[in-house]
């Protein structure tokens, strides 16, 4: 069995996510705390230079990468899972969108905004 | 996205090998970290020299091979990938090999309909050429963590 290619770009989507947390709480720490990459680097047990390519890009990033580089400022990840369905969605997804699509034509433009306007508030009310 | 760039990914997600099709995977993630407003340094892409040109990059490092795309800001925060290239085969950072790329870059870039030298009507900081002003927001050249 192959791992399908939308699964690979979903975990890399994820991790390029994880890096940017990270890598904003080091910023953080930088600014308050005068941390810096020596220290980083001192805390972890790795070269400062070892810290500096870490830092380069999320590519090569594992959980430990991620749990040491927090542990070093003093932080943690808090960790929460939110399904599919229950993610807030963009306007493309909204089912209103897909009347709009369906529904080109110039003169219903009120009628949709009315749909539109339902159909949100529908989903403000379900929330 | 150039047609050259859509099309090698395209290819790429289809390669039979498990490996090869993960590194594409990765790319479009990069891609879409961009897009998606992700926090960007020049470590993730970045302006080559000389400025004046307009040439940059988008950085995907690993897995391995090491991949660049190239490309030209159309406006602020419309980054338009041409091509992508693996990082080995272009040399140092003045090779021909690397020069040729941007030259690629730039007939994707006219072939594409955009405005090309010296650039009508198109996006620059010339001569400030300020990271910031390519990527308005979650964007520095360096990250804010001292050495």
């Amino acid at each position: 069995m192959n791992r399908p290619y939308e699964i690979a770009v979903f975990a890399a989507r994820n991790r390029n996510r994880v890096y940017e947390v990270v890598v904003k709480a080091l910023e953080k720490a930088a600014a308050e705390k005068n941390i810096n990459r020596k220290a980083i680097a001192k805390a972890i047990g790795r070269s400062p230079s070892q810290v500096s390519t870490t830092l380069s890009g999320p590519s090569n990033w594992t959980l430990d990468t991620v749990s040491d580089l927090l542990r070093a400022i003093g932080a943690e990840m808090d960790y929460s899972v939110v399904f599919d369905e229950e993610r807030h969605k963009s306007n493309m997804y909204h089912p209103a969108a897909q009347y709009e699509r369906a529904q080109p034509d110039a003169t219903i433009v009120s009628a949709m905004t009315t749909v539109t306007l339902a159909e949100l508030a529908k989903v403000e009310m379900a929330r | 996205m150039c047609k050259p760039l859509y099309e090698a990914i395209d290819e790429g997600k289809l390669d039979a090998d498990e490996g090869a099709r993960d590194r594409w995977a990765q790319l479009e993630a990069d891609i879409g970290s961009f897009i998606e407003g992700g926090l960007m340094t020049d470590k993730l892409i970045k302006q080559l020299k000389d400025e004046k040109y307009e040439h940059w990059e988008l950085i995907s490092r690993r897995p391995k091979p090491s991949l660049r795309v190239f490309g030209r800001f159309a406006k602020p925060d419309v980054f338009v990938g041409t091509h992508v290239v693996m990082r080995k085969l272009m040399g140092g950072m003045w090779s021909p090999q690397y020069e040729h790329e941007k030259l690629v870059s730039e007939d994707h870039w006219k072939a594409a309909g955009l405005p090309i030298e010296p650039f009508p009507g198109a996006f620059t900081d010339a001569p400030f050429f300020r990271y910031e002003r390519y990527i308005t927001e979650n964007a520095r050249r360096k990250l804010e963590v001292p050495a």
